[in-house]
């Protein structure tokens, strides 16, 4: 089990036959990820490391039972293809670009929850199910087995690096990770922590969560209440970043374009408040993710 | 705040923020990574004298110019780099790149407190660099925050009359 990816999935790639598309898929598919079809206008009948090539999703969907889209065309044109991701029903749409227009991203996040696709992204690194040996989007590299060994740990984190660093402090603590979730760091994106904690809820693989937060936004807070309401009943282990930022003049932006304090909200100081007082593990240190992982782990 | 080299954004962005006061030089990598690395260094009472974020694979000479800002600001004693583990930046690039500031500045590593983590594509070979530079270099051994803890040590070792 785990969530959003497993053997289950099946992967086109939207934009495959770009420089990092191209590479990204030859790692993911080295390390055992079923993509099945790739999509570049103009590019139909050609190959990228043994996957087809095709003009449309329409036209591959013909072809290939798909259920996964991993979004990697440029700025420009990523709306258009997630709205094409949502147009053919692709369930699952994990959305790798960066500096996608604000705009763009509300509209077509209106869209896929009118359709009922989930949506990861943007500016996600990606989604990792080491299990199964499947992963999305540049996560883990080339050598994915580094960071994320298999277990029952889940990982949330707004941040794509630190994605990849909490695991590996899961793995330190001498666990493994059931599925991680880069969730992007833009503004508005499809899965807030909320979401992904629902998710991790009902899977029956992951006992615990690891959750890197930042400044900014109300995600931190809203999963404080999501927490308090039952929705998320499993021990959570958070680690909120940027406590200097507090000190700074308001509005500046450290970090990710969504780190941002404004109008005295967003604080980490308060996230944390919130966190604990819902009963979470608020890491003071991140080596504290360690230690409180594995006293948590061993009730 | 001063935007370094819009024209090549691809291949790595960076900020710098000059901060008051501070004697370490921080050069971090990450959105993420770099607050974590920030609040641990203030944490362990370091002192930075700036933010300097970098992603993506900037270029060695990019890296270079970035490391010599950071290293020029007056009051500066130590430097301190932390980078999450990322896909695609390419630590034997960086890791050049430092050791290329810090060359051309003429400043002894084996004298002037600093420490390096990164991990990632070509740490072997980052690793190999930077031992070779006689530059501390940590990768996978320890955790981003030990690296806060380690430039700490240094510096009041380096300099016990500043401590607190």
């Amino acid at each position: 089990m785990a969530i959003l990816v497993d053997k289950n999935s099946k992967i086109v790639v939207q934009g495959i036959t770009g420089r990092e598309a191209s590479m990204v898929a030859k790692h993911a598919l080295a390390y055992g990820t079923k993509i099945v079809a790739g999509i570049t206008p103009g590019k139909e009948g050609q190959s990228v490391e043994g996957v087809p090539v095709y003009d449309t999703l329409k036209r591959a969907c013909d072809k290939h039972e798909i259920n996964t889209a991993v979004v990697y065309v440029p700025p420009a044109f990523a709306s258009d293809a997630v709205m094409e991701a949502i147009g053919n029903r692709v369930p699952l749409i994990v959305i790798i670009t960066e500096r996608i227009p604000q705009q763009d991203a509300i509209r077509f996040l209106g869209a896929a929850n009118q359709a009922k696709c989930t949506i990861v992204g943007p500016n996600s690194v990606g989604v990792i199910t080491p299990e199964d040996r499947v992963k999305l989007g540049a996560i883990g590299g080339d050598n994915p087995e580094r960071c994320f060994v298999p277990g029952n740990v889940g990982v949330v984190s707004r941040s794509g690096g630190m994605t990849a660093e909490c695991a590996w402090m899961v793995k330190r603590a001498g666990f493994g990770v059931s599925t991680c979730v880069s969730i992007g760091g833009d503004t508005f994106i499809g899965s807030p922590p909320k979401k992904i904690l629902g998710m991790f809820e009902d899977d029956p693989k992951t006992k615990a969560v690891v959750m890197w937060g930042e400044p900014g936004t109300r995600y931190e807070e809203d999963v404080a209440e999501f927490i308090k309401n039952k929705g998320f009943t499993k021990p959570l282990i958070a680690y909120i970043s940027g406590r200097f930022v507090e000190e700074m003049p308001e509005g500046t932006v450290f970090g990710h374009a969504a780190s941002i304090i404004e109008s005295g909200s967003g604080k980490p100081s308060n996230k944390m408040a919130a966190l604990r007082e819902a009963g979470c593990h608020v890491a003071e240190n991140f080596n504290d993710i360690i230690t409180i992982l594995q006293k948590v782990m061993e009730k | 705040m001063i935007e370094v080299d819009k024209t090549e954004a691809y291949r790595g962005t960076a900020r710098y923020t000059e901060m008051e006061g501070g004697n370490i030089g921080f050069f971090c990598g990450g959105g993420g990574g770099s607050l974590l690395s920030y609040d641990a260094l203030l944490r362990f009472g370091g002192k930075p004298a700036n933010y300097t974020e970098f992603g993506g694979n900037p270029p060695e000479a990019k890296v270079r110019g970035l490391v010599k800002g950071v290293l020029s600001k007056p009051g500066v004693k130590g430097f301190y780099m932390n980078l999450n583990i990322t896909n695609n930046t390419q630590t034997d690039i960086v890791a050049k790149g430092i050791i290329g500031a810090f060359q051309d500045l003429k400043i002894d590593p084996t004298k002037f407190p600093a420490v390096l983590r990164l991990a990632g594509v070509h740490d072997a070979e980052a690793r190999r660099l930077c031992t070779e530079a006689r530059l501390e270099y940590h990768g996978d051994d320890i955790t981003m925050e030990d690296t806060a803890r380690i430039i700490v040590d240094k510096m009041k070792k380096a300099y016990p009359e500043e401590a607190d």
